[in-house]
């Protein structure tokens, strides 16, 4: 059983590196934390037994990336880092949650974003041709607009 | 395991393969008939829906995200709904709710008798197989008279459901459910007495406890092996709270109980869209909504056929997303995945084995790829 939310984000708020704790509505809770206090802070909510990956996202905000690692059973903590857009690195937490290696490198796919320590940066997600450098999600990458059906 | 092998060696098994209709390349690491180790490839589908769903609006999203599955629309356009419900801070009536959970729970049925039907077949006993889908059927075509279609239904709809219930179709619905249950029950009967089933999955495909846990599976994987974890208990949505339940798990922790544990979950359904139809509350079906969308982010989770299915959604105040994020239950099998298919002292993986162990997480690689972009500019 995961504890409840509002003691979680109490919690939080005392630990170093953490930005912003708060709780957004009920059974989720969002800690913004700043990338060097992302792995320790991720490892202390393990410990509390938010062990369950939910999902892993990442939004392209301009000149940012922000990475938000979604983590819980009942409730759901998401975790906040935001990273520069141009070297996007973190460490990787799959030495703490094993299944975010799958996650991490679906994001390191689509978004580029380098995941130190990561055991297998190998592609998941996109085909082996496609060029390298190049992340689909990112919104300065634009999709060709297919030429439109014609009518017999 | 036999350690007179002086090589392992690599056998690629698929993108077309023996196990699924949907292209993934499992590339095995085999000692002799042993499988040692596997790497996944699930690259082979793409279509570049989350990117698509940027451009679009949400209504045309609506439809654009139906068409991730096939056979789990119901549970896409479900998620995609309550993420945009959700950042608007409105319910939708309850009639809605009760229809809501009668079109999931139906959708479950089918997908479990699919997918049952699919392993039969996996393990060589067509016969069964061809018994599963003609009854699958039925519950398709309870679909078609309720949503008004078979597969991708466009059932809900933002604020709400599309179609009502009628005295008649509820009529209907309530035989049909009696006809599936007899026939379920039926079946459970057959694969808790058929030595075939037997041989072929029990012991096979074994994910412990602790490391179905460890490894974040999901769905029927995961309850499977005793595991009480489902959304619809732990994440109350739609008339979840209101509608009585049980969790079903089971022990066995391979192939065997994957399969009793998705026979029980069908019964289960039944009962419930008996409940709903008893408890359906009169009252409007939509909740109309405005087609700007207030900035924030929402994530919704809905138990699909298949396990915990996760939607994130970040919305910049405009009529169309900003970010859409799907994540899939086969995504997060994948892991577990590999862990059934390594051999570990004891337990060991034959080659013969692979294709059973594959279906029996009920993998949907249309989904889980969902997310490219065929072409780069």
């Amino acid at each position: 059983m995961d504890p409840s939310v509002d003691s979680i984000v109490m919690e939080m708020k005392g630990i170093k590196g953490v930005i912003d704790s708060k709780v957004i509505c009920e059974r989720r809770a969002q800690v913004t934390v700043s990338a060097e206090a992302y792995h320790s802070v991720v490892e202390t909510l393990q410990k509390k037994g938010f062990a369950h990956i939910a999902a892993m996202t990442c939004i392209d905000s301009g000149e940012n990336l922000e990475l938000l690692l979604q983590i819980g059973r009942r409730a759901i903590v998401t975790v906040k880092v935001i990273l520069p857009a141009q070297t996007p690195s973190i460490d990787s937490v799959s030495d703490i949650l094993p299944p975010a290696s799958f996650h991490e490198r679906e994001i390191h796919d689509l978004f580029g974003v380098e995941f130190r320590n990561c055991p297998d940066s190998s592609r998941l997600m996109l085909p082996e041709e496609w060029p390298k450098g190049t992340f689909p999600l990112r919104k300065s990458f634009q999709p060709e607009t297919p030429a439109p059906l014609r009518g017999p | 395991m036999s350690s007179s092998y002086e090589r392992i060696f690599n056998l690629p098994l698929g993108p077309q393969h023996p196990a699924l209709k949907e292209p993934v390349l499992l590339d095995l690491k085999v000692e002799g008939e042993h499988v040692v180790d596997v790497a996944l490839d699930v690259s082979y589908n793409h279509r570049g829906m989350e990117k698509a769903a940027e451009y679009r609006t949400y209504v045309q999203d609506l439809y654009l995200i139906e068409r991730i599955c096939g056979i789990c629309n119901i549970a896409h356009t479900l998620s995609f709904c309550q993420c945009v419900e959700g950042l608007h801070g409105k319910e939708i009536p309850e009639r809605a709710k009760y229809l809501r959970v009668i079109a999931e729970e139906l959708e479950r049925i089918q997908s479990h008798l699919l997918w049952l039907g699919v392993a039969a077949h996996e393990i060589g006993f067509d016969t069964f197989f061809m018994y599963i889908w003609l009854d699958r059927e039925i519950s398709l075509d309870l679909m078609e008279e309720f949503a008004g279609n078979r597969i991708t239904t466009s059932y809900n709809a933002i604020g709400g459901v599309k179609r009502d219930m009628t005295p008649e179709v509820a009529n209907k619905m309530k035989k049909g459910m009696d006809k599936l249950e007899e026939r379920v029950k039926f079946y459970k009967k057959v694969v808790l007495s058929e030595r075939t089933v037997m041989k072929r999955t029990m012991g096979i495909g074994i994910l412990r406890r602790d490391a179905a846990i460890q490894l974040n599976a999901v769905g029927p994987t995961l309850r499977a092996s005793g595991v009480d974890m489902d959304a619809r208990a732990d994440d109350p949505y739609a008339a979840h709270s209101l509608v009585p339940f049980k969790v079903v798990t089971d022990d066995g922790c391979d192939a065997f109980s994957r399969i009793i544990v998705r026979l029980d979950e069908t019964l289960e359904s039944i009962n419930m869209i008996r409940y709903c139809i008893e408890k359906l509350p009169p009252g409007p079906l939509l909740q109309r909504l405005p087609r700007r969308v207030p900035a924030g982010d929402f994530l919704t989770r809905v138990e699909a056929p298949r396990g915990e299915l996760v939607h994130f959604l970040r919305a910049d105040g405009s009529d169309k997303p900003y970010r859409y994020k799907v994540k899939t239950p086969t995504f997060s099998n994948l892991a577990p995945l590999r862990e059934m298919l390594r051999s570990k002292g004891k337990y060991v993986v034959n080659v013969a084995d692979v294709p059973v162990i594959l279906a029996s997480i009920d993998p949907c690689f249309s989904c889980t790829s969902r997310n490219e972009v065929v072409k780069s500019s």
